[in-house]
């Protein structure tokens, strides 16, 4: 198990694959820890580690060739980019790629307490006492909670002269259970992730945490489903980073624009949102996962998606920019060594508004929903518009009064209509990252952080019976 | 690389016998895949590569940890069993271990392994893919198109050092075609996935695709309501991924996490649902001869006539109710611990076609594509999915298509209650096969 780079390796490809023929060779060293404790009903269930680490090669010769191994020996780095640049060479028409510069760039989560050297029983004892403690009470039929680590090591080199060196670490805690009460069972769950080490999760008050957790399953179990329909809606500023994410965000991932399967290709200068809607990917947000580099060697720049409801620009790979003739954007994430960075979201996100979060319910008659106690997430399809997500426990409100818990709230909503709708912003932005989960596209997982602040939306459509 | 995974498994259980473990069990994968992937028309990329992973389960006593991950070289394995060691001290005892299996057997399966993956020429796949993704005569453009295979070689021992061995092949083609017509656009997907070369028919793919998309260009509108229902077989099969496979499942049942504990024996779907988990069926995509703990695989039967019969066990959970493991441990990732699972669950079809289930609807929806079902929850049965596609029919005659109305309900009452009819083809995604359902009075939520 390295925790340095194999730099004469890397170095060695590079040279390698130019000699062979690339118009440009990427070569990423990619190595990630993940130790995961999991408490099931009272017992622990799981404790395990994993360390997943290789090199992917990435080149341009006519095409795009991506190859990869785990052996770090200079005869089967020399056969990954062998296979690379004979990938490279596959029918089609060329590919061209936007260019990138010999900058060298670095960062390193700042930490503490590197949770890989704690004593496990140190960990095991939180986690034991979190989840028994939701058990001792009357309803809740199940609990697990989990906690996890992560440290995502990765150290680019171009043939273009970049160097980029990146580690970044997460450490968190996750609490959900099952309440049953008259044959009725529901879920409610919720975590939390850090970008650090041990120290804040020692910094916790866990129990708290999770106490809010079981009491909110407690209550949402005996509450009523909503009916099926259109309602107004204020989403919480919890819950409005996972609808942001599915219902603009992949829409405006440039791989989808070229394609053609992007309900919002061809759309930049038109009007996609409500007037005070403005959505930004970022790189470095406080409260999201870090993205300094893409994994194609480009420096992640700040890119602002949608403008005061005006669409602005799309998010970009090499060959994404290069074909839709667009800055680049650094946006080209690989979850693992044995797969090619697809453009994906780093921090994506609604930047706050002017009004204060009362203001968004006074006179408000519909759905307040909330992200808290969500178990689940969302999915979009971008070409057809439509995106759909579930929700946490959420209420009923008449007249700017919250009347009635509602559960098993499910949505969906067309992605113009849901932005355009957007009638008022709140100023209360959060942003969030999780070591638990993250977002699929194509086979692959990212880190990504979601957020927002609170939104009041004219339609959305909620599943019921 | 120099070493194959009968090697990596040896070392690994060698390794953790001399640390003085109980038990031990090794797994370890070599993957080769190839990904082709075109966007209207370019090859944005091809991918392969060739990767070796390790999952090492120890036991101490009754303490219990696993861990692992990438191989580079036989090396690593050792550092890799401390490790896994070092935190099987630390862990707390599992409350009823009653131990890894005592013999490890595969049963007399053919594996899904078609030899000419491996020999497929990617130029000639890749012009073939591109001649086809370039064509304009279906009316629609081809804007995605992919081929995808994985060769695995899986090879498991434990503490009796019997090692066992396979070898599989997954295949999936994906195609995305577009239609545009007077500012509307219209766009629908068709994939197949299977264990051979020859399964993937990339223009009838496109053809499927594409009849659907020239379809959607008629838009129409939906009131909330309850309607009846055609279900297409994907749309069911990841229905039943969703919320029927959680819950049965031996350890969602004893950790109260299922609906379905405490019910075998009850009838509590449609008496024509019958759904079986057939690992040793020829052919299919999760086939296998011996599950992730080394115990050789079974058919059995989950419902049959919609009674429960049975739940799916590993080793671990079997035992805590007496019983035998029902070969179905998976492991979710090569160093989590396996769990029971379905490896080829199926929901057996009827004696109609999906296309006398479809002229049976007079006011209805055929749902073709939707998206979130995943959200669904398993825990409480209700279903939630997003229809991304459904022709809407009234009178019998074809109104246009509906995307972004949801369809709920009780999975279990839906499918006691309201079942119309089942079609005799069946479709599948990953490991899930089912047919059409024609289901009558389903909700659907729209504006």
């Amino acid at each position: 198990m390295r925790s340095v780079p194999p730099e004469d390796v890397v170095l060695k490809a590079v040279d390698y694959a130019v000699s062979g023929g690339a118009r440009l060779a990427i070569v990423r060293f990619h190595e990630r820890w993940r130790e995961l404790i999991t408490f099931d009903k009272g017992s622990l269930r799981e404790y395990s580690f994993n360390v997943s680490s290789g090199v992917g090669v990435e080149v341009y010769s006519i095409g795009r060739g991506y190859s990869f191994t785990t052996s770090l020996s200079w005869d089967d780095v020399k056969k990954a980019v062998d296979r690379a640049l004979e990938l490279s060479r596959t029918p089609g028409s060329p590919i061209d790629f936007s260019s990138g510069d010999s900058r060298s760039l670095s960062y390193k989560t700042y930490y503490k307490v590197d949770p890989f050297t704690i004593d496990p029983e140190d960990k095991v004892k939180i986690v034991e006492e979190v989840n028994k403690g939701a058990l001792s009470l009357d309803g809740i039929t199940s609990a697990v909670t989990r906690m996890a680590f992560e440290s995502d090591y990765r150290f680019i080199v171009t043939s273009e002269g970049f160097r980029g060196e990146s580690k970044a670490v997460l450490s968190g805690l996750s609490h959900s259970v099952v309440a049953k009460q008259a044959g009725v069972m529901e879920r409610v769950g919720d975590s939390r992730t850090f970008e650090g080490g041990f120290e804040y999760i020692e910094s916790q008050d866990w129990m708290e945490f999770s106490d809010e957790v079981n009491k909110l399953a407690l209550k949402v179990v005996n509450a009523k489903t909503p009916s099926p329909g259109a309602y107004k809606a204020i989403v919480d500023n919890e819950l409005v980073g996972v609808v942001i994410h599915e219902a603009l965000g992949h829409a405006s991932e440039g791989d989808h624009v070229v394609s053609g399967s992007s309900v919002i290709a061809g759309m930049t200068g038109s009007s996609v949102a409500g007037e005070h809607v403005t959505i930004v990917d970022s790189g470095m947000v406080e409260g999201g996962y870090p993205v300094v580099f893409d994994d194609e060697g480009l420096a992640k720049v700040e890119t602002v998606v949608v403008d005061r409801g005006v669409l602005r620009g799309y998010l970009t790979s090499r060959f994404v920019a290069s074909k839709l003739g667009l800055r680049p954007t650094g946006n080209a994430r690989a979850e693992d060594y044995d797969k090619e960075p697809l453009v994906r979201q780093a921090n994506f996100y609604m930047k706050p508004g002017d009004w204060r979060v009362e203001e968004l319910f006074e006179g408000f008659t519909g759905l307040y929903i909330r992200g808290k106690g969500m178990v689940g997430g969302g999915q979009v399809d971008p070409g057809k518009g439509v995106f759909s997500f579930s929700a946490g426990p959420s209420y009923i409100v008449k007249g700017g009064e919250v009347v009635e818990m509602v559960r098993g709230v499910s949505m969906a909503g067309s992605i113009l209509e849901f932005l355009k709708g957007v009638e008022a912003v709140a100023r209360d932005l959060k942003v969030e990252s999780s070591v638990f989960g993250g977002c699929g596209k194509h086979g692959q997982l990212a880190r990504v952080g979601l957020g927002g602040p609170h939104v009041r939306v004219s339609r959305v459509v909620v599943g019921g019976v | 690389m120099e070493f194959n995974v009968e090697d990596v498994v040896v070392k690994a259980v060698e390794e953790a016998l001399k640390l003085g473990v109980n038990e031990v069990e090794a797994l370890a994968v070599r993957r080769r895949p190839l990904l082709v992937h075109i966007s209207r028309g370019d090859v944005t990329v091809a991918r392969s590569g060739e990767a070796v992973a390790l999952g090492v389960r120890v036991v101490l006593g009754r303490r219990v940890a696993v861990g692992g991950g990438s191989v580079r070289a036989l090396d690593d394995v050792k550092l890799m069993v401390e490790r896994v060691v070092k935190i099987a001290k630390a862990s707390r005892e599992y409350p009823g271990w009653k131990g890894l299996p005592e013999r490890i057997s595969a049963s007399n399966v053919k594996s899904p392994y078609d030899v000419n993956v491996e020999s497929l020429d990617v130029e000639e796949l890749t012009s073939s893919m591109l001649k086809l993704s370039r064509r304009r005569d279906w009316g629609v453009e081809v804007t995605d198109m992919s081929f995808h295979y994985t060769v695995a070689e899986r090879a498991l021992s434990n503490t009796s050092l019997v090692v066992l061995k396979e070898k599989a092949s997954r295949v999936t083609g994906f195609v995305e075609v577009k239609a545009v017509e007077g500012g509307i656009q219209s766009l629908c997907h068709e994939y197949h996935m299977g264990y051979s070369v020859s399964e993937i028919n990339f223009e009838e793919l496109v053809e499927k695709a594409s009849r659907r998309a020239l379809r959607g260009l008629r838009v129409a509108g939906v009131e909330t309501g309850r309607y009846a229902v055609v279900l297409a077989p994907k749309v069911t099969a990841s229905i039943v991924d969703a919320i029927l496979s959680p819950a049965i499942t031996a350890d969602n049942v004893q950790r109260g996490r299922s609906p379905l504990a405490g019910r075998v024996g009850e009838s509590l779907l449609g008496e024509d649902v019958t759904i079986v988990d057939d690992p040793t069926r020829e052919g299919l995509y999760s086939t296998t001869s011996f599950d992730d703990e080394g115990v050789a695989t079974r058919a059995k039967t989950v419902f049959r006539k919609g009674v429960l019969e049975s739940f799916l066990y590993d080793t671990y959970t079997a035992r805590i109710e007496g019983k035998e493991s029902t070969g179905n441990a998976v492991r979710p990732g090569i160093t989590a611990f396996p769990r029971p699972s379905p490896l080829n669950l199926i929901m057996e079809g009827g004696s109609e076609s999906f296309e006398d289930l479809v002229s049976r609807v007079r006011n209805g929806v055929i749902i073709y594509e939707t998206i979130g079902e995943w959200l669904s929850n398993p825990v409480s049965g209700y279903l939630n999915a997003t229809i991304t596609y459904g022709e809407l029919l009234e009178d019998g005659v074809f109104r246009g298509v509906i995307r972004g109305a949801i369809i709920s309900g009780n999975f279990y009452n839906l499918l006691k209650e309201s079942i119309e009819g089942l079609s005799k083809e069946l479709g599948n995604i990953y490991g899930y096969y089912a047919p059409a359902l024609m289901l009558r009075d389903v909700t659907i939520s729209s504006r």
